[in-house]
């Protein structure tokens, strides 16, 4: 069995490892429905879903405590039930497959591996729901899996698992892929809407929230596509089966991305809660000696060593250390690695894909870039990193529509505040760092 | 320095009459597009996919066709051109190599590797070879972190052994145990392209794979859309919320029941009663949809079972299941 | 109006209308001043540029949201700058972000003096930049106008011909949408775009192609930035040395408000003039130049016989013209003031039972466009009506014969309809006032000079019929003109001094007018009662 070319266990120190989402990822030609079929896909499409009332799938899902898995980790129960039911408009599901958040390649894996998991969520959640047509929204760049997912779907409809009165049930379901063009912030919800929609990706001003309108001013839930693959489980073996795993708040398991300075990168289903160096043992063990880990995507604030050391994978673990789980990727680095240069990596990538709307964001990022790249190439002065800090500060309480511009933001402050000692070596290389004007304070009134 | 000047590249014997003929042969692509969405506007992603497949690149003519098609005026479908990264102003060479250089890739090396291709192709990032081949570009993470750095070559992320591209994509990377796309491989995949390009002339068409990843033509399509068979859903696809979860305690001289039902749908749920073993239910309470709690007076010694009835607008669903509150 | 709620703003209740844009409520009833660039009252909320930001006090805490997105409700609480060091905090940061990556060129700017930006980073932006010379400017623009400037520098775009109204420079633009949601929403026609995005999103047309609307110079008028600028004004005039009287389109019956822009010298612009009720924000680009009619070809002087005299020499030979007929005609003008008409009736009133009074116009009419034309080109044709005047003029075409005489005030009659003006050459003596050199003139065998309207005071109605005021701006092609009602009142022997004479006996005539005076008929016009339960004379 491979994952990104190694096995995951079973178990693991005494525990067994839960195969809810990863199910299949190690079936050879597990993406063929017949494959599939035979290791207990659709399970669910049948009696099982049909002969229970929506709210009934909705209520499940909340009592499992299922988290959104793409970043925020919003509960999705919660999120299904602001959908109004039976509103006389369309109701839609967008999957999320927008994947770009740095260190994270976990949707990637389950959309090759495993579709039909995926489809046979959304049948679910579509039934739950009252959605006629989903969307998936697979970032452009991810033309292989688009061929699958359409080659899965093909396989769907073939076997009236899809289209029109679905195994014999009254309920219709359609299910379209959308190809999207290279943009981050289409992973934002009202952003992926938007560029569904034919727009720019941009965000949109909330209220009102998609579940009221979204696509197509109709109400709609966006969901990442590891939440989805989730529901088939919940609704089968139900919200307690599920709770086996994971935390009381993070309940069940979760796919981890982790790449960077570890022996065996990949994705690993793991419960929530796992302590992190664990987590870093199943993967082969960590390469040199831990700095720091940055550890549920770029976005979320770096943890030194000695904080990953501490932390469990679960929402509550990171959010006392205030970073986040985030999307699940953990990407670890030793002290052979520059953390100046891996915000650098950071503070480009945020100002290459803010979307160009709201101003703090638009022209901070880039504004902290070019600090930041000015830094690097021996040309900081004095007080640049508290410039750095200060500039990161400005779009991080939320002065922006959406959360990208805190998600820019925390990667600076953490990084600076926690390895500010590297970014001040760059520094006192530079001869003439002394800059007559006190650049790091702002004084009202100065000018004048 | 400046990238690019796109407006200087544009073809100057390209027109719309054109573009409409050579983009003619995706007709029924088109149609199945307009078919999924409600609106016409949102097939323009797609549509400027398929000129990208077509054309290699998007000029600037072809993005007023792909506004025609979807119904946009032509500066929004260039101002969506402008925003997505992937569709490109400038013509690529026959191969763009795309190397990924954010975080984790960065870690894994991707900048010497940057450096290794740019002194293999004779080029700078964001430059085409002189023979037409190769274009290389740096990209932001392209969720190929577990495998880095990030490396793609028109449409796929590479595996460890070149094949030809086009026809089926493979997904290689992600069964070899340890593979990183080191110098070497990626030395190997130049070469071997070099070598088919050598034989097989250019085959007209920049991108070898189909665009929209195998558009399932002739679906249902999205309700109300233009062309399109599908049907709304009924109201009633579903049977009608009952209530479950039901419980019930005894409290002194009452009994309590508590259950579950959509509280956004049911205008009222009826508590009944039997005291026979199930053979007749009577009503004892009626409670408004949110409540989802009862009380009702069951004296001491007496036992007796509950069911509750919800009822939506229009339809009831099916009596909850039985709870007994002994005497 | 609806009932009045209470806010919270800065600690102090505040009574408001419900569901209204909070900045709204903030501005115009909490009195704190609050600035705004992608904001605009006529347009999508878009909350792109967060300056407006203020402390929303929730359950869970202070947090920050934008006052143009937010709507009133009972309950709401805010801080705004006066109480929050955190607004001021994030606003200053803000002003930091805009102003970055922008050019700060204003001295050579045609902005400057009222624009937005440079207004609130006076007001609330003051501060020293923090930008490391080594950092740098990103300037926008796009790939097509970049370019390097003389110091190396790699530059936006600059200067860039937009179309035939308007030039564009790309860097100094701030991407608040407000042009690109004006042409997609007002003008209906997409025409303009953000491209790009981050630091390097930039304005633009579809590369290539013009912005071209009868509209589009409303565009700079939003533009709260030197970003887009109107050719016709570019360059003219500093806006400081501007001063302004409040008027109103002549050239359509919506009337569309406008300011006068003028210097002593001249009149260098008109500018929208926000109504509500009328045309909003905008005014079409036609109505816009008009302005440069005013200083040419204009009548200065009196003509008679087609030999140019002064202007009292014309009024003695008017006057002798008129005692001398039998049966005088009288034209009355829509595009004159109800004051001008009025006198014209005064007029008749003196001359007695010779004098008849014909009104009415040849020109065609167009369509209304929904934004700021009704496509009515007689912009005070309520006014006629209301001082009872009927549609007519080709009856007086009918009976040219019976008259001797005919004063026509204000009517370009032989370029209107050749055909039927022609007959109106039988009538002997053809006094014309006119403040232009118009084919009536030519025809004329007394022409009067009058002041055109941008130079009299006075009053129109408009289609809606509301009446709205016009107030002389003083720049005069010649010194010695005087308004129509003047010139009518002295053929007539009235002692008139004062256009509120003239509109006291419009109100004779159209009882609706008492009590009506110009400062209670206000900026915004007042709406009359509809003409069918109109009390006419």
């Amino acid at each position: 069995m491979t994952l990104y070319g190694f096995s995951q266990p079973t178990h693991w120190n005494g525990q067994e490892l839960p195969r809810i989402i990863s199910r299949l990822f190690d079936v050879p030609d597990g993406h063929r429905l017949e494959v599939a079929r035979r290791h207990g896909a659709y399970a669910t499409i049948g009696p099982a879903l049909f002969d229970r009332a929506p709210y009934e799938i909705i209520h499940e899902v909340a009592e499992s405590g299922l988290r959104g898995r793409g970043g925020a980790g919003f509960p999705t129960g919660v999120k299904w039930g602001f959908v109004p039911r039976a509103p006389g408009k369309p109701v839609y599901l967008v999957i999320n497959a927008d994947e770009g958040e740095p260190g994270t390649f976990k949707d990637r894996l389950c959309l090759t591996r495993d579709p039909h998991l995926l489809i046979e969520g959304m049948i679910c959640t579509g039934y739950a729901l009252g959605v006629r047509t989903a969307y998936i929204y697979v970032r452009g760049e991810m033309l292989p899996q688009i061929c699958i997912l359409n080659q899965a779907l093909r396989e769907a409809y073939d076997a009236g698992l899809l289209g029109e009165r679905i195994a014999g049930s009254r309920y219709s379901l359609d299910i379209f892929v959308h190809r999207g063009a290279g943009a981050y912030i289409c992973g934002e919800e009202t952003g992926l809407i938007n560029s569904l929609e034919g727009f720019k990706g941009q965000p949109r001003l909330k209220p009102p929230f998609p579940a009221v309108s979204g696509a197509f001013g109709a109400p709609t839930v966006v969901n990442n596509v590891e939440t989805i693959m989730a529901v088939p489980y919940i609704v089968q073996h139900g919200a307690k089966a599920y709770r086996r795993w994971g935390t009381e708040k993070s309940p069940g398991s979760k796919l981890f991305s982790v790449s960077g300075d570890i022996a065996r990168p990949g994705v690993y289903e793991v419960p929530l809660g796992m302590p992190f160096m664990e987590f870093f043992a199943l993967a082969g063990g960590l390469v040199g000696e831990l700095l720091g880990c940055i550890p549920g995507g770029s976005s979320a604030p770096v943890l030194t060593a000695e904080e990953t050391r501490r932390a469990t994978m679960d929402y509550e673990s990171l959010s006392s250390l205030k970073s986040m789980l985030g999307s699940g990727a953990v990407t670890p680095f030793n002290t052979t690695r520059d953390p100046v240069l891996i915000l650098q990596t950071l503070t480009r990538f945020y100002a290459h894909e803010s979307c160009g709307q709201c101003t703090p964001c638009r022209e901070g990022t880039g504004y902290v870039d070019r600090v930041l790249d000015a830094l690097i190439d021996g040309h900081g002065g004095d007080g640049d990193v508290d410039l750095l800090k200060s500039l990161a500060d400005q779009y991080e309480p939320m002065t922006t529509i959406c959360a990208f511009g805190p998600g820019a933001a925390w990667p600076v402050q953490s990084f600076v505040s926690k390895f500010r000692p590297y970014f001040e070596a760059y520094i006192a290389k530079n001869p003439q760092r002394q800059r007559t004007r006190d650049l790091a304070g702002v004084r009202p009134g100065a000018f004048w | 320095m400046i990238a690019h000047h796109p407006a200087s590249v544009q073809p100057v014997d390209l027109d719309l009459a054109q573009v409409r003929a050579r983009m003619e042969r995706y007709a029924p692509q088109v149609a199945e597009l307009v078919r999924r969405y409600p609106v016409r506007r949102a097939i323009l992603l797609q549509v400027l996919h398929l000129v990208q497949q077509e054309f290699g690149w998007v000029p600037r003519v072809a993005i007023r066709w792909a506004a025609e098609v979807s119904g946009v005026s032509p500066v929004h479908a260039f101002s969506v051109v402008e925003f997505y990264t992937m569709y490109r102003q400038v013509p690529m060479g026959r191969h763009l190599i795309q190397v990924c250089h954010t975080m984790c890739c960065h870690i894994q090396g991707s900048e010497q590797l940057i450096a290794h291709l740019e002194r293999r192709l004779g080029i700078r990032c964001g430059e085409t070879t002189a023979d037409g081949l190769f274009s290389l570009v740096r990209v932001e993470c392209l969720a190929l972190c577990g495998t880095g750095p990030g490396v793609m070559i028109d449409d796929q992320a590479i595996g460890p052994t070149p094949h030809p591209l086009g026809g089926e994509l493979r997904e290689e990377h992600l069964a070899v145990p340890n593979f990183h796309p080191t110098p070497a491989v990626l030395d190997a995949w130049i070469d071997f392209l070099r070598e088919q390009a050598a034989r097989a002339p250019h085959p007209g068409r920049h991108h070898e794979h189909d665009a929209l990843g195998g558009l399932i033509i002739g679906s249902a399509g999205h309700p109300g859309a233009e062309g399109a068979s599908a049907q709304p859903l009924p109201a009633d696809y579903a049977p009608a919320c009952p209530a479950f979860k039901v419980a019930a305690r005894r409290d002194g001289e009452q009994a309590v029941i508590t259950w579950v039902n959509d509280p956004l749908l049911t205008v009222r749920c009826t508590v009944e009663r039997s005291q026979d073993r199930g053979a007749s239910w009577q009503p004892v309470a009626e409670v408004g949809g949110k409540e989802q709690r009862a009380c009702v007076a069951q004296p001491a010694g007496v036992a007796a079972a509950y069911r509750i009835i919800a009822h939506e607008k229009t339809r009831s669903a099916r009596p909850s299941a039985v709870v007994e509150v002994p005497g | 109006m609806a009932e009045l709620i209470t806010i919270t703003v800065d600690d102090r209740p505040v009574h408001v209308p419900p569901r209204i844009p909070l900045i709204e409520a903030l501005r115009h009833w909490a009195k704190v001043e609050t600035p705004a660039f992608c904001y605009h009252p006529d347009l999508s909320v878009a909350g792109n540029c967060r300056i407006c930001l203020v402390e929303v006090i929730g359950p869970r805490g202070a947090a920050f949201g934008i006052a143009c997105h937010m709507q009133t409700a009972p309950g709401l609480a805010v801080r705004t700058q006066v109480s929050s060091e955190r607004v001021r905090w994030a606003r200053r940061g803000v002003m930091e972000a805009l102003l970055v990556n922008h050019p700060l060129d204003c001295p050579i700017c045609d902005k400057a003096g009222e624009c937005t930006l440079q207004e609130h980073y006076m007001t609330q932006g003051r501060h020293e930049s923090r930008l490391p010379d080594a950092a740098g400017k990103q300037y926008k623009g796009g790939p097509d106008h970049r370019f390097v400037d003389t110091k190396g520098q790699e530059r936006g775009g600059k200067r860039i011909d937009l179309g035939p109204t308007i030039v564009l420079d790309q860097e100094r633009c701030i991407v608040c949408t407000r042009c690109v949601r004006f042409m997609d929403e007002v003008a209906k026609d997409s025409q303009l775009a953000i491209a790009g995005r981050g630091d390097h999103a930039y304005i633009t047309t579809f590369p290539g192609q013009p912005l071209d609307h009868p509209y589009d110079l409303c565009t700079t008028d939003i533009c709260p930035v030197g970003a887009l600028t109107g050719k016709h004004f570019r360059f003219q005039q500093r806006v400081w040395n501007l001063q302004r009287v409040e008027s109103i389109d002549p050239s359509d019956a919506l009337g569309a408000n406008l300011y006068i822009e003028y210097t002593p010298e001249r009149v260098w612009r008109l500018m929208p003039r926000r109504n509500p009720e009328v045309n909003k924000s905008w005014i079409s680009n036609r109505t816009r130049l008009l302005y440069r009619e005013l200083a040419i070809n204009r009548l200065t002087a009196a003509r008679l016989q087609g030999r140019d005299a002064p202007l009292a020499e014309g009024l003695a030979a008017a006057r002798a013209a008129l005692a001398a007929a039998a049966r005088v005609a009288l034209v009355a003008s829509g595009h004159c003031t109800l004051e001008d008409n009025a006198a014209l009736l005064a007029l008749a009133e003196r001359l007695g039972a010779k004098a008849s009074v014909f009104s009415g116009s040849w020109l065609p009419l167009g369509r209304p466009d929904g934004i700021a034309l009704s496509g009515d080109p007689v912009a005070n044709r309520a006014g006629l009506r209301l001082l009872g005047l009927a549609d007519n003029l080709d009856e007086l075409v009918r009976r040219a014969d019976e008259f001797d005489a005919v004063v026509i005030l204000h009517h370009d009659l032989w370029a209107a309809d050749p055909a039927k003006a022609a007959r109106l050459a039988r009538i002997p003596q053809r006094i014309v006032l006119a403040p232009w050199l118009e084919s009536s003139v030519r025809q004329a065998t007394i022409a009067l000079g009058i002041r055109a309207w941008a130079e009299v005071r006075g009053t129109m109605v408009n289609c809606q019929q509301r009446i709205q005021v016009l107030q002389a701006c003083p720049v005069l092609p010649d010194p010695e003109l005087e308004p129509a009602w003047r010139v009518l009142a002295e053929l007539g022997g009235l002692s008139w001094t004062s256009e509120l004479e003239a509109f006291r006996f419009a109100a004779q005539r159209a009882p609706v007018l008492a009590g009506l005076s110009y400062r209670s008929i206000g900026p915004y016009g007042r709406l009359l009662p509809q003409p069918a339960a109109a009390g006419v004379a």
